[in-house]
């Protein structure tokens, strides 16, 4: 069991926990907490999840959320204090606690996941150097250095309309022949989505699906007016994938069906409770794409476990890199996930004009920093899409791999129209090796570059991968990354 | 003479018949022991031999339920009729103290669980032994003639009477049974099979400390005279307990006095 997951803040002494500043907390103070039960099969795990509740009726201070149990996956969240968990010293050198109990696969805090922003610098002035002591490890062993240089700050995104990210993919009309894409459902996991006008089709019928469910609410309500979203976050997210409007901000299926998952409030956090559920609704409902444009710098094992399960059901997931490269610079969670399609952002501009982001996040992880005991290690990008600076059928132009996310997924959804194909694995093999190089920017920023609709869905790779392509300043940057998520010595080394 | 098998099948055209066809399952438990012939869990059967509890209202709220099972042997006379009342825990104020709060908390292990056992003549119906959790699992053992017994569905009195211990949930005789109602008739409460709870509460570590006999076998408890396996340091405890008399006044005496 992943101690990191249980009880971050573990401190010294014999009752030592100290509760995190974003844990989900309930009457009492008492912490939620996402808990998975061992099983091979569904009889075992669902008679593994009766245990469960024997357990939670076991004590006058224990809940369970009757809609946060799945017992396809056997999964279940409960209300309880972090003693009865085995979260403290005491319980866990005992050996007691529900953690201790070998039907329990895993125990995770449930915590708050929000939004992130892009982070300044917005100009290369501001750009942060490396310390001291990176400064020498990277001109001693290094072959690179994660300048500014060639990285787009806020001066340099033109920015654009959806119009503009579609010619960059290669996703026009005059680009190929478009698909008829009424048969993909695409899940939006975020702030919700409003049944705006440009959802319907040409009939005047709301595309939005009925199962569309509010996961922030309690009872999870679901319909279509359910999901309203506050924010605009996920009403942008919606637009870009399916907006049927004229071709100025049309989205990349504007036939598509959308459902709605709404995980996160209109304050744009939510807990990993919620996002988790509505992954595997997004799954049960059989959504061919989730979008995830969401992200923490903390791994967590119960969204890994919702991926897994939703990309076992046929579901691509697209999570975007998160935008704090000049935090915590490598990739997000679930970003970093390997059931994921992981997009970091550029430019909105052609591929080989287009530039990388200032926030975007890069890989490789190191495995370490998002306590994920070493399960994130090496993820990168798969590719970078335009997120910069564009206007979606929503009305509003925003910023970020939130942005560059749906793009791409926007891409994906071309070829699941055209092919029928939702194999995680087959999809991410044949976007990487069909995308177009950006030169202006390296693997470790935008994976294997652009992904090009058309030569998606007609299987045509480009002339140059992404590794010739890459600029020397570019590769320089990439090499530095690679240096400073590379031996357990330089990553002890990089804290300085 | 009849072996017990033979009586299950030529009962049912006698008054007095206890087997009742179906009801019962010619399979035993692979836990049960060998000597057990046949195991049910039929809620009228339950019924019939259930306790009748003298229980405060406060812990009617936190009584989840009883839970039975009975049993017949080829090397007993008697039908056991095996429940248990499982509550839901409260905290303790023990439970702050580091490493030996667990010697204060009440039982550590079994959780709240208090069992009941009943011994009844299988042709006459009639209560032979009653035994009980009289403390801290260990067990009180009380003849049919000296237990009181309330009637009620029978002709005959089937029902012992118990009065629920505060705040530890064990039980004492209750002579006025007039005190008393029917497990099965306490509002919020469930009245069922063990056999469907017994994996979950095996899963939870309620019977880690318990003997395995104890638990399988009715029969065994009034030689064993505690739920405890003696070689744990729960049973350790619990008898440092006893020997220290931190018992409620007003007790039963127990097997192990």
């Amino acid at each position: 069991m992943a101690v990191a997951s249980l009880a971050p803040t573990t401190e010294p002494g014999l009752l030592g926990w100290d509760r995190p500043d974003d844990a989900i907390v309930h009457s009492d103070d008492r912490p939620s907490w996402i808990v998975s039960v061992e099983g091979d099969d569904a009889d075992e795990r669902a008679d593994n999840l009766s245990a469960l509740r024997d357990w939670v009726a076991s004590a006058n201070n224990r809940e369970l959320i009757p809609e946060r149990e799945h017992e396809g996956s056997g999964v279940a969240t409960i209300i309880s204090s972090p003693s009865d968990i085995g979260a403290r010293n005491r319980e866990r050198w005992l050996g007691d606690g529900l953690q201790s109990l070998s039907y329990i696969d895993s125990i995770e805090l449930n915590r708050s996941v929000s939004l992130a922003d892009p982070l300044t610098p917005e100009s290369s002035s501001a750009w942060s150097s490396p310390g001291p002591m990176q400064s020498l490890l990277l001109s001693t062993f290094a072959d690179g250095s994660p300048g500014s240089s060639g990285v787009a700050f806020d001066s340099d995104m033109d920015g654009g309309e959806m119009t503009n990210a579609r010619e960059a993919t290669s996703a026009t009309a005059t680009d190929l022949t478009l698909p008829d894409t009424s048969s993909v459902t695409v899940a939006v996991v975020d702030t919700g989505v409003s049944a705006n006008g440009y959802l319907e089709d040409d009939s005047g019928n709301t595309r939005l699906l009925d199962s569309s469910t509010n996961f922030v609410e309690d009872g999870d309500p679901s319909g279509v007016g359910e999901t309203r979203d506050g924010n605009g976050h996920g009403d942008w997210v919606a637009a870009c994938y399916a907006a049927n409007t004229d071709d100025r901000l049309r989205g990349f299926l504007p036939e598509a069906n959308v459902l709605a998952c709404k995980a996160l409030s209109d304050a744009g956090s939510g807990s990993l409770s919620d996002i988790a559920a509505a992954i595997r609704h997004a799954a049960d409902e059989g959504a061919d794409l989730i979008n995830l444009s969401l992200g923490s710098p903390q791994f967590s094992q119960s969204i890994e476990d919702a991926l897994s399960y939703a990309v076992k059901q046929g579901s691509i997931p697209v999570a975007a890199n998160g935008n704090d490269r000049q935090a915590t610079r490598w990739l997000a969670f679930p970003a970093s996930s390997e059931n994921a399609i992981a997009v970091g952002s550029t430019t909105v501009d052609p591929p080989e004009d287009a530039r990388s982001a200032y926030y975007s996040n890069v890989g490789p992880h190191n495995g370490y920093t998002d306590l994920s005991e070493g399960a994130t290690a090496g993820a990168e990008p798969d590719v970078g899409a335009p997120g910069c600076k564009l206007e979606s059928a929503s009305g509003d132009t925003l910023t970020g791999t939130s942005m560059a996310g749906p793009v791409a997924g926007g891409v994906i959804g071309l070829y699941v129209a055209d092919t029928g194909t939702t194999d995680l694995e087959t999809v991410r093999d044949e976007l990487t090796a069909t995308a177009e190089p950006i030169p202006n920017a390296a693997s470790e920023e935008i994976g294997a570059g652009m992904p090009n609709a058309e030569n998606l869905l007609s299987g045509t790779e480009p002339d140059e991968p992404q590794e010739d392509a890459v600029t020397t300043e570019a590769a320089s940057r990439g090499a530095a990354y690679d240096f400073l998520s590379g031996s357990r010595y330089t990553r002890l080394i990089a804290n300085f | 003479m009849f072996s017990r098998r033979q009586f299950i099948v030529s009962a049912s055209a006698t008054a007095a018949a206890i087997a009742v066809p179906g009801l019962v399952s010619a399979e035993t438990p692979e836990w049960s022991p060998d000597h057990i012939t046949m195991t049910g869990d039929d809620e009228d059967e339950l019924r019939r031999y259930q306790p009748y509890l003298d229980i405060p209202w406060a812990d009617q709220q936190s009584l989840i339920g009883v839970y039975g099972w009975f049993a017949e042997s080829e090397d007993y006379d008697t039908r056991a009729y095996y429940y248990w009342a499982k509550y839901n825990s409260q905290n303790s104020l023990f439970d702050a103290l580091p490493l030996i709060g667990g010697l204060f908390s009440e039982d550590a292990h079994f959780g709240d669980h208090e069992p009941v056992i009943v011994l009844a003549d299988p042709d006459s119906g009639e209560v032979q032994r009653v035994l009980y959790s009289g403390y801290h699992h260990f067990a009180v053992d009380i003849s049919g003639e000296d237990m009181t017994l309330v009637e009620d569905a029978e002709s005959y009195p089937t029902h012992p009477s118990l009065q629920v211990a505060v705040p530890h949930h064990h039980f004492r005789h209750q002579r006025d049974d007039s005190r008393t109602i029917a497990a099965s008739s306490i509002s919020g409460a469930e009245f069922g099979s063990f056999l469907d709870q017994r994996s979950s509460w095996e899963q939870n570590g309620v019977f880690d400390s318990s003997s395995d006999t104890a638990i399988a076998d009715p029969w065994a408890m009034s030689d064993r005279g505690t739920w405890w396996d003696e070689s744990t340091t729960d049973y350790q405890f619990a008898r440092i307990r006893v020997l220290l008399n931190w018992r409620d006044s007003d007790h039963d005496e127990l097997i192990r006095e």
